[in-house]
């Protein structure tokens, strides 16, 4: 440990650790672009120069480890005027084109700018351009605008160091000096597009953001990827119930500062049109528009109708841990269902960097693991693979939680197999999707921005998805429907009373040992998952 | 009137002076190998050598910063990337004399030890000096002068030429070791310093030619002869390279210390055409200037960083009565800007600024507040670059402007240059892309 002086406040700190770290004990915020805590230090920026005493010049907080007794000023008049002599350096080359910059309202060149910049300029010569890179798609996500571009050279450390991918570089020199993909290297690989996150400038836009939305007129919910089983951290960036991006957020036992593009991008799978109704088929086979007590009646008469043995239920790698837990409740726990199964599709393998180690998704789901946690699978007649390619023949009521529980379930021959069942019952969002034609009772069902809940990924690292926006028309979340269904088949059963899956997630505690000593983080986001034993 | 000396290049003008026979059988550095290291390096530390290359330091000390029982091998670099402008003594040695520069390379990496490999990494341009240097490591090689267990002591050492590209920054130890490993040449950031992680991973110890080729000289007459020439800690003999408005320009060679007016006047012939001196920069471009009132002094590192300037390279650049100083400024500033590696802002983005404003002066286009501006903004570059080129390219502007404002002034209030000066650029002229 070393004690330092940041600014006057002595802070006890790690012996070595950089001053832009130290700072953050006294909280001290130290300026810096190229500085990354995922990436080496170059020390390229100037921007994080402070003041050592006993030094004669300025050092860069970012390359200048702390040692005992070291006292340091980060905000002093000689430091402000390097500081701001560097902010105008960046700025004198830099269009300024704010107005029509995707990164304007989280960039922190434009941060700083009003921090440390002048309203005037000296500058009165001409401003360096890069003819023809100013809209340049240099991968199939990046696009480059150079004229913004401060040479932090985040992007090309990235792809050195974290990808190893190497498509970018330094090319030229001076104030000529440009960031480009080398010849025929196009930036294509599976996290191209984090270089837009660590971007401090509009250097680097997605194509899939760029001019979408300002970003402060974006609401923003924590929750985590969907795309497969790592389970990243993300911020779902939202306005009237439409998502415009997953951010990363981050977390550096996950996916630190990270997301993969399949997942980054994967959102694009909700913009379609929503199951918004109950549907139930009627006596002359047509599937009708239905209300919700009609959708209940009907699938309390086909659960009325049968004995647990006769009943099958999908559930899916898609369902949180308390939806889960409450089909596990409904369905084998009160009804008795003899076959109660989930399966997931494989995926990638999928390669994330948490901040030490890499980690592989390889299921196309986020919480195969949670789900098979809470008991589903655990004692079943059938297996979901048995259902889908022997056929569902003498099954009264075959109950699908999730249209989507598998890539599988479009296939034209699964889909008759699983409709040899006497009743089919499926929840589903996507309007499209075949198997919605074939169901006898069709529910509203919700995409995972528009739940609460918790997945449980690969490491078994309980995580909390937060809802975004509320559920389409008259859909609600799998809790809310096995609740209602709960509530109309067995009154007198205490687990469906209440939809409130945090009061839902301690009860579970006691019921789910992998659930048993989960210990939240600091911020409740994201959580730590302590395993038993 | 001190004598030029012939210590250095002794050899120079013998005919086939290149060659191993007209060198010698490494008497030098066979008395090296049979002494320990340390007694070696202890001996450089006596005879107060300081590198030749820019910033003086005792390579001595340099040496013996090199971590013992480091994991990886250390290397020994040779800065032969002379690109100082004004500057031109290591050509000289390399061409004339390359078998003192190897001597002395091979007396170093014994002494800082576990030394497998040295590097001579040579400017593009001197194309001639890399086959000088090829042709001397073979003719050493073939006389096992180098390779396994020389001289019979079990000492390995081998070395090679790489040519550089022709960057100055390549010059400096880190964008050099950069380069040597095949990637951009651009500094990086200490720490940590190259003494302990340097090229390939390893510790490393760069030094200029001119250090190096003093070696020998200490190891074979003893530190006390080396402190023979010039003056407590200013020791040894040195090369100036004299360039600009003189009658005899070159390279010279003095004891450490000759007074820089004598250097000019009395062995340089004085100024071309006998027209009056009007500044003198001492130390390779990036020295600050220095007025005829403040010349007389000794050359040496600690006497010009006293008069406000630096020995730097020892590259004197003599600029008389008939110079434009705004056209020499904006002609060391283009250099800079140009030779900047673009990684860090106050010198990617001030070099070329200066550089910018020197131009509209000299067109002519100055404006009022310009003078103050080139000394505010170099403010904001010097000490805050993360090498030293930044403060490299401020030395000429901020004494230029301080020493010469009345002729900036002139520049702004009467759109052109001094009477009686002369620019040596056509205003037509294309501004080159860097
Ligand atoms: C921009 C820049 C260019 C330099 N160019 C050279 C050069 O061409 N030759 C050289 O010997 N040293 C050059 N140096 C100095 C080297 O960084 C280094 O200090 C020197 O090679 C050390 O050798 P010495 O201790 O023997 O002087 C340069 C330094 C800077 C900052
Ligand atoms: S494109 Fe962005 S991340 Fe890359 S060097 Fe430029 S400013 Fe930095
Ligand atoms: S690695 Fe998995 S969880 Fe992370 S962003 Fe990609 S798909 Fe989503
Ligand atoms: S000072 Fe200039 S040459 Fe040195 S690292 Fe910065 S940009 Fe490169
Ligand atoms: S953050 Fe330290 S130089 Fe960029």
């Amino acid at each position: 440990m070393a004690k330092v002086t940041i600014d006057g406040v002595e802070v006890d700190v790690q012996d070595g650790i950089n001053v832009i770290e130290a700072a953050k004990a006294a909280d001290v915020h130290v300026p810096h672009f190229c500085y990354h805590p995922s990436l080496t230090v170059v020390g390229q920026c100037r921007m994080c120069l402070v003041e050592v005493e006993g030094m004669p010049k300025l050092q860069a907080g970012c390359a200048t480890p702390v040692k005992d007794g070291m006292k340091i000023h980060v905000y002093n008049d000689k430091v402000d005027k390097a500081r701001k002599g560097q902010m105008e350096f960046l700025l004198i080359n830099h269009p300024l084109d704010c107005p029509i910059c995707d990164k304007a309202g989280e960039c922190p060149l434009q941060d700083y700018s009003f921090n440390y910049g002048s309203v005037e300029s000296r500058y009165g010569e001409y401003k360096r351009t890069y003819p023809g890179m100013d809209r340049t798609a240099i991968g199939p996500h990046v696009v480059q605008n150079m004229n913004r571009c401060i040479h932090c050279t985040r992007c090309i450390r990235f792809t050195q160091e974290i990808t190893e991918t190497k498509e970018l570089g330094f090319f030229k020199r001076g104030a000529a000096t440009e960031v480009g993909v080398f010849p025929d290297t196009p930036l294509d690989n599976w996290m191209s597009a984090c270089v837009t996150d660590i971007c401090p400038t509009g250097a680097l836009t997605t194509r899939e953001f760029r001019f979408e939305s300002r970003v402060w007129n974006l609401d923003s919910a924590e929750s985590v990827c969907n795309g497969c089983d790592v389970g990243c951290n993300i911020f779902v960036g939202h306005r009237n119930g439409q998502v415009f991006r997953y951010r990363p957020r981050v977390n550096p036992d996950v996916n630190d500062h990270w997301l993969c593009d399949y997942g980054r991008f994967s959102h694009e799978r909700y913009e379609t049109d929503r199951v918004v109704v109950p549907k139930v088929r009627n006596e002359d086979d047509y599937l009708g528009i239905s209300t919700w007590i009609e959708a209940l009646d009907a699938i309390a008469v086909a659960f009325n109708g049968t004995s647990g043995e006769k009943i099958a239920v999908i559930a899916s790698a898609n369902m949180t841990n308390e939806e889960a837990w409450l089909a596990k409740k409904l369905f084998a726990d009160n009804a008795g269902a003899a076959t109660l199964d989930v399966m997931v599709d494989a995926i990638g393998p999928i390669k994330m960097k948490t901040r030490t180690e890499w980690i592989l998704g390889t299921q196309g789901a986020p919480n195969f693991r949670g789900v098979q946690n809470v008991g589903v699978g655990a004692k079943t007649t059938k297996t979901v693979e048995q259902l889908m390619t022997e056929g569902a023949a003498g099954i009264d009521v075959l109950y699908i939680c999730d249209a989507g529980f598998s890539d599988r379930a479009k296939d034209p021959q699964v889909i008759a197999n699983l409709r040899q069942a006497k009743t089919l019952i499926v929840h589903s969002w996507d309007v499209n999707h075949p198997l919605n034609e074939v169901a006898d009772v069709l529910l509203p069902a919700t995409v995972h921005v528009e739940k609460e809940g918790t997945f449980t990924n690969l490491q078994g690292r309980v995580q909390r998805i937060h809802q975004a926006y509320p559920p389409k028309g008259q859909a609600v979340t799998d809790v809310e429907i096995f609740r209602r269904i709960g509530v109309k088949l067995y009154p007198a059963a205490a687990e469906f009373r209440s939809a409130d899956v945090e009061e839902m997630f301690e009860t579970m505690r006691g019921d789910v040992p992998a659930l048993a000593n989960v210990v939240w983080s600091d911020d409740g986001s994201g959580a730590v998952a302590s395993q038993p034993a | 009137m001190t004598e030029p000396i012939k210590v250095l290049t002794a050899n120079i003008d013998k005919p086939n002076s290149a060659s191993i026979e007209t060198y010698g059988d490494y008497a030098a550095a066979r008395k090296a190998l049979a002494m320990k290291p340390e007694d070696v390096v202890t001996l450089v530390k006596d005879s107060e050598l300081r590198g030749r290359g820019g910033a003086g330091f005792p390579t001595g000390m340099k040496w013996s910063f090199v971590p013992k029982n480091a994991p990886k091998p250390t290397y020994l670099l040779c800065n032969a990337d002379e690109s100082e402008p004004g500057t031109f003594k290591d050509r000289v040695l390399i061409e004339q004399d390359p078998h003192l520069l190897l001597e002395g390379m091979l007396i170093a990496a014994y002494a800082i030890g576990s030394c497998p490999m040295g590097y001579i990494y040579i400017r593009g341009e001197f194309y001639f000096g890399a086959t000088v240097l090829d042709k001397a490591l073979e003719e050493a090689r073939a006389k096992g002068f180098l390779g396994k267990n020389i001289f019979g002591t079990g000492f390995d050492f081998d070395m090679t030429v790489h040519r550089g590209a022709g960057a100055y920054i390549c010059g400096e130890e880190t964008g050099l070791i950069e380069s040597v490993e095949g990637h951009r040449g651009q500094p990086r950031v200490k720490p940590p310093f190259p003494a302990v992680v340097g090229v390939f991973g390893g510790p490393t110890v760069v030094n200029n030619v001119e250090t190096l080729a003093c070696v020998p000289l200490i190891v074979k007459n003893g530190a006390e002869w080396f402190k023979g020439f010039g003056t407590p800690k200013n020791t040894g003999p040195k090369l100036y390279c004299v360039s600009g408005n003189v009658k005899k320009p070159g390279v010279y060679e003095f004891p450490m210390g000759i007074n820089l007016k004598e250097l000019i006047y009395d062995h340089c012939g004085g100024i071309t055409g006998d027209r009056k001196l009007k500044a003198v920069i001492p130390g390779g471009a990036s020295a600050p200037m220095l007025l005829p009132d403040e010349i007389d002094l000794p050359l040496n590192f600690d006497a010009v960083m006293k008069a406000g300037s630096m020995l730097g390279s020892a590259g004197i650049i003599v600029l008389d009565e008939s110079v434009c100083i705004v056209d020499a400024v904006w002609r060391l500033a283009k250099f800079f800007a140009h030779e900047s590696c673009g990684q860090c802002t106050p010198c990617r983005e001030g070099t070329n600024w200066l550089e910018s404003i020197l131009d509209r002066l000299e067109r002519g286009e100055g404006r009022p507040q310009d003078a103050d501006l080139l000394l505010d903004m170099s403010d904001n570059i010097g000490g805050k670059s993360l090498c030293a080129l930044g403060d490299a390219a401020i030395g000429p502007v901020i004494s230029s402007v301080r020493k010469f404002r009345d002729e900036y002034v002139y520049h702004v209030t009467h759109k052109s240059c001094l009477p009686g000066t002369r620019r040596y650029r056509r205003l037509d002229m294309p501004v080159a892309a860097h």
